[in-house]
């Protein structure tokens, strides 16, 4: 047994609460940075009274001790006083990782029966808010949190409550939730605090993501001491080395890393014959086994007193149970795990739980108060893993944590890791059961039987799926997309082997050894993917990757597809007048809108010669013919629509569903637009849009108003109430549509009930919002109001502030002008038409009746203020992107808005029955 | 007044309108057998309706003068989708506007056109024209320009020395630059599209081959592009070899902006394109031999077989 006595002392007293000790480190130090992000800092008083703030809007809305709370947030500063908040409260806090599946998400949201969730307005489109269930979502930024008192709480908190769920990898295809309380979270930061000698003055960076037990150990021991936690800034250095730079720059001390990206780091360190940022002082390894190579490199390049340590610890010990602190002079072929932390013990036993002899090799199992409470919600694996064992000499029983790794003591007390029970692995520091993944690959009607391994090239490691598939034609990219659907990015295999059965030994288990090599597997690739060809396209895909921040891009990738927005159109024109030395206008990007189409494009206007480009010959002309084609199958077969309404006719473009018979082609999109210039600026947005949503099978109807854009109507009798009559008959053209897209696919057999339900959806933009929300709409099963006006006669001011400026300014014209009446920044606006729009008091007229309905805000909307009247009842959802309604300068831009793009996606496809 | 969407073109990606002439507002003797149509080409990024709806109400007012018109995007733009089309913007066009009158011509039997353009509209209806014989006529509105000595002493006194006198311009300036900084804007700057005009050479010989080829041609320049054109006779100062030439005519509207962002500037451009265009049309078809006596063919430089036309009266009711 490795455990002295002072630890088993220890592991008896009272230990205090987290927030308790923070508290009192407030008082010690309030004026010193507790946290510094991009540039801004907050002092521990700062720091403290936010955390209250969120607490007691917590216990204000009737949430109790252990009561679990998502976060879902990018790292910041708001993500760490959201934390602490919710720690000061009682409840415990869940990380929810944003690059989770929405699977994945859904099933932590309901297994820890989340209500509540702080998350940044970008990610709530990863939750279904359909369901009755639902959480309901707060925006950590929003301002009703900082309503409340900032004062400490004065209701105590029992050390033994829950402080965290932290969820890892499961052998049965679900993640499990192990839970850590206040008492264990405070031993580990006493015991890191200890160990490491941490200072008030040391700088910690905080570099991981949240769901990840580094960031816990990040975050909270540094402020229990009154040191600065620095929070990696969002934007990436484009500097060879980051990590270095990110030290450099921001003066840390203290460094908690991943063993990979450690590796990574001494790489860059001894590629670029740079040295150990002199300002760091203490640098934690943790995660994997760490290789003795890279130790010997990095004390190379460590020019000054350097504090490192080798952390091990699985989650269910609370962050590190145990650290190993070469003295200078140490080396050997393996590098240990180190001896127990203060209050940790660790146990070496054999089968029979009995403490193996030094240097023979057993199962390492840790004890002490820092132990989790266990799992949620899976008393069978709390019966496996947390066991309570009468240990040699002892009386009463310990309660232990089986960690399932093999390990022997040496000589000198430090424990060396041996390997692992089970095939557990990690790849990236992240712990991976390959038991889950291959439950998820037995839930995929193609699969009968599956193995997945981790496995290692040129150093990299990754995981390999070896698969027996049901004589199915089934392509890696196919299992690959099944998986991503299901699982982190972090779990999905990156080769597959395709067996018509697994080896097996004589007695019927999987003979590994005969397994083929994991190398020689299948990459997943779409069927379709072609890589760039020449040197040109190769340089044009670069631009776009480095610009859409995409690793890989093919040559007939649709860069809107791929998340290209009209700015980022500019920003690739000016790379590759940049690079490339090529100026082309924006017309042509948007006519040319794949790496082929616009390489070809490229050549074709080039002064140079591209010389693998000829586009006047015949086959590139073919080549070129085939590719217009392809571009064009993947595309809506829009169909012009006229519809009658009041005398007039209202001009339509519908986007029908591009594959016949998905799930959503019964559902159809009703698209309101914005008057005047504001529908001028946002016509090239929603119409991306529409071509989006119909390759995700949906039916989008755009539509204008009678006497705009190309519908019939005389200008003089435009009024709202037109406008609301025209969004009637727009509907119910939408509604038969969808009825009509049921019945069709009854007789084709792709939908076997004749009464499957049609969904017809309505999404307005400003005005659009406006008049949808004021119109007496049935049958309506999802509304989104798009930055709606909310005040009609503010909206009416800022449109006549407009016109006069243009009249006025002399930007547009030589002198000042004056102007015939009823006409607002080039459209028609007759008198009785401005004086209905003055009139609109969205909230006191609303008359929605729909099945859902959600209010999206850009930021300068949110800024505005205008979010703060909306109805607590509606879902709303703000971005970050930026359109600048009340801004003059911007009433002749168009506007990309890809996050609220795709927050409307997301709403839109999870909306259908 | 009767208007009909189509999705049309090769990869059936291009959308436009057709709108059909009011015949019975036309006294001239070939109204009722024209074969003529105004098609109005995209002006910059901006969808058929044009700007302010400028396209909507000028097929109104050309179907009251008993022409049809036909209004349309280029692919990517409007309601037109993107399927990769290399070759420079203005040859693109050049084939997207051959495919938008070969639909005319297939569905409503017209075998001659006219163009409107307005900004790099106005480039890439010079650059359909020189391919394609069908079009017999244009108006270009602040299409290329090329600055004069002449240009820059007016470009001072009509743009700079207002602005420079104006208090509210010096406090906009100062505003401007203590928050230039503030905003990060995912919005599309403006100016950044590249204009593609020939050499002054080049569009010598092409505006040459045009009118020597009959093609009635109508520019029209406003304040919107003051930074290359600035004064009323501009014109012939850029291009002195087309003075005489009878089938151009140039007018130069100082009052408008690019966009005619006013009702009264729009009603009054739409009224003075809109009767050249019925006065030009009246007066080509009343010189064509009815069809079935035509037997001359000749190849025009668009390579594409056409009946042989003799145009070579031009109204320069309008010229100023």
């Amino acid at each position: 047994m490795l455990s002295c006595s002072e630890n088993e002392i220890l592991s008896t007293e009272q230990i205090g609460t987290y927030a308790s000790y923070f508290e009192k480190q407030v008082l010690k130090t309030p004026n010193s940075v507790a946290i510094e992000f991009e540039g801004t800092q907050w002092t521990y008083a700062d720091t403290n009274s936010q955390a209250n703030q969120i607490a007691r809007f917590l216990l204000k809305h009737g949430f109790q001790h252990e009561d679990r709370i998502g976060i879902c947030m990018d790292r910041s500063a708001t993500a760490i006083i959201t934390m602490l908040g919710i720690l000061k409260s009682g409840c415990a806090f869940v990380p929810l990782d944003p690059e989770f599946p929405k699977d994945r998400l859904a099933f932590i949201v309901e297994d820890a029966s989340i209500q509540l969730i702080f998350c940044d307005s970008a990610y709530r489109e990863l939750y279904d808010v359909s369901s009755t269930n639902a959480p309901r979502f707060v925006d950590p930024l929003d301002t009703q949190l900082r309503q409340h008192e900032t004062e400490d709480l004065d209701s105590a908190i029992p050390e033994t409550t829950l402080a965290y769920v932290m969820y890892t990898s499961g052998s049965t295809g679900k993640p499990k939730g192990v839970q850590i309380e206040h008492r264990s979270l405070t031993t580990y930061c006493l015991a890191d605090i200890e160990l490491y000698q941490l200072k008030s003055d040391d700088r910690t960076l905080q570099f991981s993501t949240l769901n990840f037990d580094i960031a816990i150990e990040e975050i909270f021991p540094p402020l229990m001491v009154g040191s600065a936690v620095v929070v990696r800034p969002r934007e990436r250095a484009e500097v060879f080395n980051e990590l270095s730079h990110l030290v450099e720059t921001n003066l840390i001390t203290a460094l908690h890393i991943a063993t990979a990206y450690w590796n990574e780091w001494v790489d860059l360190l001894v590629a670029s014959e740079s040295s150990v940022p002199s300002s760091l002082r203490l640098v934690i390894a943790t995660g994997e086994k760490i290789s003795v190579e890279h130790y010997r490199r990095w004390k190379q390049r460590c020019n000054h007193e350097v504090l490192w340590c080798n952390a091990y610890g699985p989650t269910e010990t609370t962050v590190s149970c145990t650290a190993f602190v070469p003295d200078r002079d140490w080396d050997a072929l393996q590098m240990p795990i180190g001896k127990p932390l203060l209050r940790y013990s660790a146990h070496v036993l054999n089968d029979h739980n009995k403490t193996v002899a030094p240097g023979e090799t057993g199962q390492l199992f840790i004890s002490g108060p820092a132990l989790a409470r266990g799992y949620l919600n899976r008393p069978d694996r709390n019966e496996q893993a947390f066991i309570h064992v009468v240990l040699d000499g002892d009386t009463e029983p310990t309660r232990l944590y089986r960690t399932g790794d093999l390990a022997r003591c040496l000589p000198s007390g430090d424990i060396e890791f041996s390997g692992r029970v089970d095939h557990q692995m990690k790849i990236g520091s992240y712990r991976i059961e390959p038991g889950e993944i291959e439950a998820v690959l037995s839930q995929c009607e193609a699969v009968r039987e599956s193995l997945v391994i981790g496995a290692e090239r040129e150093g990299q490691k990754f995981l390999a799926a070896y698969v027996v598939l049901n004589q199915v034609n089934y392509s890696a990219f196919e299992l690959a997309s099944y998986l991503r659907g299901r699982l982190p990015v972090y779990m999905v295999p990156s080769r597959y082997i395709f067996l018509d059965s697994l080896p097996k030994t004589i007695n019927g288990k999987i003979d590994r050894v005969a397994l083929p090599a994991a190398e020689t597997g299948e990459i997943p690739r779409e069927n379709s993917y072609r890589e760039a060809e020449t040197e040109f396209e190769r340089s044009l895909a670069a631009i776009w990757s480095n610009v859409l921040n995409i690793s890989c891009v093919g040559r007939d990738d649709d860069f809107f597809q791929l998340g290209g927005s009209s700015l980022l159109v500019t920003r690739v024109i000016a790379q590759i007048a940049g690079k490339l030395d090529c100026a082309i206008p924006v017309r042509d990007f948007f006519a040319n809108p794949t790496i082929a189409s616009l390489s070809r494009h490229l050549a074709s206007i080039s002064g140079k010669t591209f010389s693998e480009i000829n586009a006047q010959d015949s086959d590139s002309l073919r080549e070129q013919h085939e590719q217009s084609l392809k571009l064009r199958s993947k595309l809506p077969k829009i169909q012009p629509v006229s519809i009658p309404n009041r005398g007039d006719t209202l001009a339509a473009i519908l986007y029908p569903a591009v594959n016949n018979g998905v799930a959503h082609q019964n559902h159809c999109l009703v698209i309101c637009n914005a008057y005047g210039h504001e529908h001028t600026r946002s016509a090239r947005n929603l119409q991306q849009l529409a071509i989006q949503l119909s390759q995700s099978g949906l039916s989008v109807l755009r539509f204008d108003y009678a006497g705009t854009g190309n519908s019939s109507g005389s200008n003089d009798r435009i009024s709202i109430d037109l406008w609301r009559s025209n969004i009637v008959a727009a509907v119910e053209y939408a509604r038969n549509l969808a009825c009509h897209a049921t019945h069709d696919a009854v007789q084709k057999s792709v939908v076997n009930d004749s009464s499957s339900p049609t969904t017809v959806s309505v999404l307005g933009v400003r005005l659009g919002a406006s008049l949808i929300a004021t119109t007496p709409l049935i049958n309506i099963d999802q509304v989104i109001l798009w930055d709606p006006i909310v005040e009609g006669d503010r909206y009416l001011a800022l449109l006549k502030q407009y016109h006069e400026y243009e009249l006025s300014s002399l930007t547009r014209y030589l002198n000042h002008r004056s102007a015939q009446p009823e006409q607002l920044v080039g459209y028609e606006c007759p008198n009785a038409f401005q004086e209905s729009l003055a009139s609109i008091h969205l909230w006191n007229q609303t008359k929605i009746e729909a099945r859902q309905h959600s209010i999206l805000s850009s930021q300068d909307y949110s800024e505005l203020g205008s979010t703060e009247s909306f109805p607590l009842l509606w879902e709303h959802q703000s971005c970050t992107d930026e359109i600048y309604w009340d801004k003059r300068d911007f009433t002749g831009r168009a506007f990309s808005s890809p996050q609220l793009s795709q927050v409307i996606r997301s709403i839109l496809t999870k909306g259908t029955r | 007044m009767i208007e009909t969407p189509h999705v049309f073109g090769t990869y059936e990606n291009l959308f436009g309108i057709h709108c059909e002439s009011n015949v019975g507002s036309r006294n001239d003797a070939s109204a009722a057998t024209s074969k003529t149509a105004v098609l109005m080409l995209t002006a910059g990024m901006l969808s058929s309706v044009g700007p302010s709806r400028l396209h909507v109400e000028l097929a109104k007012s050309l179907s009251q003068r008993g022409l049809a018109s036909f209004r349309f995007d280029l692919s990517g733009i409007g309601e037109s989708l993107a399927v990769g089309s290399p070759g420079s913007s203005q040859k693109r066009a050049a084939r997207e506007v051959q495919q938008a009158m070969d639909l005319l011509e297939l569905k409503y039997g017209y075998d001659r056109f006219m163009l409107f353009g307005l900004c790099s509209g106005a480039d890439d209806a010079i650059v359909a024209a020189l391919e394609d014989p069908r079009i017999v006529g244009a108006s270009l509105m602040d299409g290329c320009g090329y600055r004069t000595n002449r240009h820059y002493a007016g470009l001072l006194l009509r743009k700079y020395v207002p602005k420079l006198l104006s208090f509210r311009k010096w406090q906009e300036y100062l505003s401007g630059l203590l928050s230039k900084s503030k905003i990060a804007s995912s919005t599309m700057p403006e100016g950044l599209d590249i204009r593609e005009f020939p050499s002054q050479e080049q569009a010598t010989r092409e505006i040459t081959t045009l009118i020597d080829r009959g093609v009635k041609l109508r520019f029209i320049y406003t304040s919107g592009v003051i930074d290359y054109y600035s004064y009323e006779k501009q014109f012939y100062d850029m291009f002195p070899s087309f003075k005489n030439r009878a089938e151009i005519c140039v007018s130069y509207h100082p009052q408008w902006d690019h966009t005619v962002m006013l009702r009264e500037d729009r009603h009054q451009l739409i009224e003075n394109v809109s009767q050249w265009f019925a006065t030009t049309v009246a007066t080509i078809e009343s010189k064509i031999t009815p069809p079935d006596k035509r037997d001359d063919k000749v190849v025009c430089s668009g390579g594409r077989s056409s009946q042989a036309s003799e145009l070579s009266i031009c109204t320069s009711v309008y010229q100023t």
